[in-house]
């Protein structure tokens, strides 16, 4: 009895030559495909345009039954910069969540920013319903490898907001060179 | 009783391959997307794994259909299992460098899909799971219903 059969490895020689083949011509053709590059794509920010304010709605008096027009659903979060975080959180556009862990959170977080930790997210469904729809809601966590503010930024998709920005350089690169607030929860 | 061998091995071997074709039919809707979660394992240089990104799934996917349909069934096992060994060894290393990362093992983006002990344990009795229909594939073939 052998344990590596010639047989069985010739096959699957054969069997991974034509899944790379497969995968590398679906690749191509793909929309969303990844793009062969020797490094790690570098952040895909938002243009500045997609942040800006929007001219608030003319209320007229006794016309308040007028039909309003549904914001279009952008069916997406968008990633901003460090800058952009900054500029949208001073100027009291948008409110900050870290999707840390609590104690994460703790040591040390974005001055003003609710914590959200993405790992128990159902154990914080009260906190997700108190969130603004007009206004930005920034998630973050460390920084990559950490994913969890794009993961609660989705998941926020899905709940139906559509003002949701993905900090994702995050905590490692805001605490270098801006102010950090502590404690709390 | 030998029958129950039998049985319980076909059921087994049909449940590891439709598992597997359906973990790399998800991959496969956003290769992108998968290509960041297996680089945020940090193992590889990105174009390896961008390159996983895009073979990976159909490995899973083309694994998964011969073991289900039969030809090169020996070939499909010999791959399963490997796979599965090497998707161990990269969940165990997150896990043990204590990275807070999706698995990227069967969805793209949900919750409860974190790397933690939960999927530890599932990549142990996958890889289990992979390692019997080799053996029971490949080296001491079940002679009634598999052959069949």
């Amino acid at each position: 009895m052998k344990i590596l059969p010639k047989e069985a490895v010739r096959q699957s020689l054969f069997i991974v030559l034509l899944s790379a083949v497969l995968g590398l011509l679906v690749n191509f053709f793909h929309p969303h495909g990844v793009k062969m590059a020797m490094n790690r794509p570098s952040p895909r920010y938002a243009a500045d345009a997609a942040l800006a304010p929007e001219l608030s709605p003319v209320h007229v008096e006794g016309r308040e039954d007028d039909p309003v027009d549904e914001p279009a659903v952008t069916g997406a979060p968008i990633f901003i910069s460090k800058q952009q975080a900054k500029s949208l959180l001073s100027e009291g556009r948008a409110i900050a969540v870290d999707a840390r862990l609590g104690a994460d959170y703790t040591a040390g977080h974005i001055p003003g920013a609710i914590n959200i930790p993405y790992d128990d997210l159902y154990q914080y469904s009260e906190r997700l319903e108190t969130l603004p729809k007009d206004k930005w809601i920034v998630n973050y966590c460390d920084g990559p490898p950490c994913d969890l503010g794009e993961m609660l930024a989705y998941e926020l998709i899905n709940m139906g907001f559509q003002k949701v920005a993905i900090y994702e350089q995050g905590f490692d690169e805001w605490k270098d060179s801006e102010p950090v607030e502590k404690g709390g929860q | 009783m030998r029958k129950a061998a039998d049985v319980s091995f076909v059921a087994l071997r049909i449940v590891l391959a439709v598992l597997f074709i359906y973990a790399g039919m998800i991959k496969v809707v956003n290769v992108e997307a998968f290509a960041d979660q297996i680089d945020n394992y940090r193992l590889l240089p990105y174009l390896i794994n961008a390159l996983a990104a895009a073979i990976l799934p159909w490995l899973e996917i083309v694994c998964g259909s011969l073991l289900l349909l039969g030809p090169w069934r020996k070939g499909a096992a010999l791959g399963l299992a490997v796979l599965n060994v090497m998707f161990l060894i990269a969940v165990t290393s997150a896990l043990a460098r204590g990275l807070d990362i999706t698995c990227g093992c069967f969805s793209l983006a949900d919750a409860g899909m974190r790397i933690g002990v939960t999927k530890l344990v599932e990549n142990i009795l996958l890889t289990a799971g992979a390692f019997i229909v080799y053996y029971r594939t490949l080296l001491v073939p079940l002679k009634s219903l598999v052959q069949a």
